[in-house]
């Protein structure tokens, strides 16, 4: 728990040391790559934010070999980094210049130098995937369980700052860390209530996310404690048209 | 104390649950489904009141995978919010944890144990699932009066907690090379959909959360779905939820 939202905190804290206030939203996917190459024993990393893998968004990373790594995944639709945003789990590849029977062509082609390992983490809250972080090193190597602990924290905060920037563009961080040590016990509830808003507003589950943390940020509460007030029923939202001026995002 | 008839009757009853989860690990199964059907075993089996299983987030913490019911997930999340309780004893240790007298030795865990006697359980016990040195989680089960495990019943337990384990590492094997680190991720976030789609079906049916979950499970039982297909198919909404909810009535 308190590991949990103690890398958070860390990790948000560089984020805002290095953001300016004005800085623009579309920043933030590129300290955050480089941010997690600061707090982890890696040499890049990668953001890839999108809805389906067939929806790329936005590429974001520490080299150009890095993103050419990344850009060759999702055009051919196979390699760790798809694999981990379509199962929902880590994909952990010591290196990526062994021959692969579950990415054949990926592994075929002659990868930059400074690629070799791989460590694909899928960027989710709960059901709702928005993309994925892909660390890698310059020399064939295993995560230790240590290593792997840190990333996947990593990955939780990333989730949460990207979460935050791409629903309501604001640097309140306090709110990020705080939900962030509650999303353990609390996710429960708040998956219940992300499914009771979707009904009521028949929207996607990103949306009702949205919803609840405007609401929570709103009233200065937690998201747990927004949720727990839907789930309770003593709390409803009605399908409201999008605030004008404001895009729509797809996750 | 189990007499001679009624044992003979038990270890039937035994061996046709074991063949029934052992003929599901050979074939494609669902992992949450199998691990619900697994703590369902640990109540007809093993004469527990509930059960319920967490994992380990592998990031130093557990997390709630399945219950057999509301009560067993709210005395979970509790040992999880508390840092104190059986499950966790037995997570940390990797080894077995009988909580067989709770009432008579309220010290052991000073702030878990109220709420558990308050719940109605007397013992508690925590099976480890491991593999190969590294544990993965805990079984929990709840007895309403001070039961403590037999010799016989602790090893059936334990070979339960056993098979556990390998449904886990052993979904998709068949089909794709996934390791443990990201099946662990897989199973969790399942819980996170299955969540969401209760909420939905709670709201739509204006249902209570339990019963909300036996629509989902009931569903899933008549049409030979698994359940988190069905799960996401509902907040995918590829799946009506009122037919979920009519589930009783010939369509």
């Amino acid at each position: 728990v308190t590991e949990r939202g103690r890398a958070a905190r860390q990790f948000l804290a560089r984020i805002a040391g290095r953001a300016g206030h004005s800085s623009a939203h579309m920043e933030i996917p590129r300290l955050v790559c480089a941010v997690c190459t600061e707090v982890l024993p890696v040499t890049d990393a990668a953001v890839m934010l999108m809805a389906h893998p067939d929806d790329r968004h936005t590429l974001q990373a520490t080299s150009a070999a890095m993103s050419e790594v990344e850009e060759l995944q999702f055009s051919l639709g196979e390699g760790p980094s798809v694999e981990a945003f379509t199962s929902g789990g880590p994909v952990l590849v010591q290196d990526i210049s062994v021959a692969d029977v579950r990415w054949p062509v990926f592994t075929g082609q002659r990868h930059p130098a400074r690629v070799r390992a791989i460590y694909a983490f899928p960027l989710r809250q709960g059901g709702i995937s928005i993309g994925v972080l892909s660390l890698a090193r310059d020399r064939p190597a295993e995560l230790t369980e240590d290593e792997r602990a840190e990333s996947l924290l990593t990955a939780d905060a990333v989730t949460l700052t990207m979460l935050k920037y791409l629903h309501d563009h604001d640097p309140a961080y306090g709110d990020v860390a705080s939900q962030a040590a509650a999303h353990m016990w609390d996710q429960m509830k708040v998956d219940e209530a992300i499914g009771m808003v979707m009904a009521q507003l028949n929207s996607s589950a990103a949306m009702a996310l949205a919803r609840l943390r405007a609401t929570a940020f709103v009233r200065g509460q937690s998201l747990p404690e927004v949720a727990n007030e839907v789930v309770n029923r003593t709390l409803r939202f009605d399908p409201e048209p999008p605030e004008s001026g404001r895009e729509r995002r797809p996750w | 104390v189990v007499n001679a008839p009624r044992d003979t009757a038990r270890t039937t009853e035994v061996a046709r649950a074991f063949a029934g989860l052992t003929d599901a690990l050979v074939n494609e199964y669902d992992v949450t489904e199998l691990l619900q059907r697994l703590v369902d075993h640990y109540v007809s089996l093993l004469d527990a009141a509930a059960a319920g299983l967490m994992l380990t987030d592998q990031r130093g913490s557990l997390r709630l995978a399945v219950a057999t019911d509301e009560r067993i997930e709210a005395l979970e999340l509790l040992q999880l919010r508390l840092a104190e309780g059986p499950c966790l004893d037995c997570f940390r240790q990797g080894r077995p944890v009988f909580g067989t007298d709770l009432a008579g030795d309220p010290g052991r865990w000073p702030r878990f144990v109220p709420a558990v006697l308050d719940a109605g359980y007397q013992a508690v016990h925590a099976l480890p699932l491991r593999l190969d040195g590294y544990t993965l989680g805990g079984m929990n089960l709840f007895y309403a009066d001070r039961s403590a495990l037999s010799d016989d019943q602790a090893e059936v337990a334990q070979a339960l907690a056993n098979l556990a384990t390998v449904g886990i590492l052993q979904h998709h094997g068949t089909r794709r090379s996934t390791t443990l680190t990201q099946q662990l991720e897989i199973v969790l976030n399942a819980r996170a959909t299955i969540g969401q789609a209760r909420g939905f079906l709670a709201e739509t049916g204006d249902l209570g959360s339990e019963d909300a979950l036996q629509a989902l499970r009931g569903y899933a039982r008549a049409h030979g779905l698994y359940l988190a297909d069905v799960a996401r198919g509902i907040v995918e909404r590829t799946l009506d939820a009122r037919e979920v909810l009519g589930g009783d009535a010939p369509r």
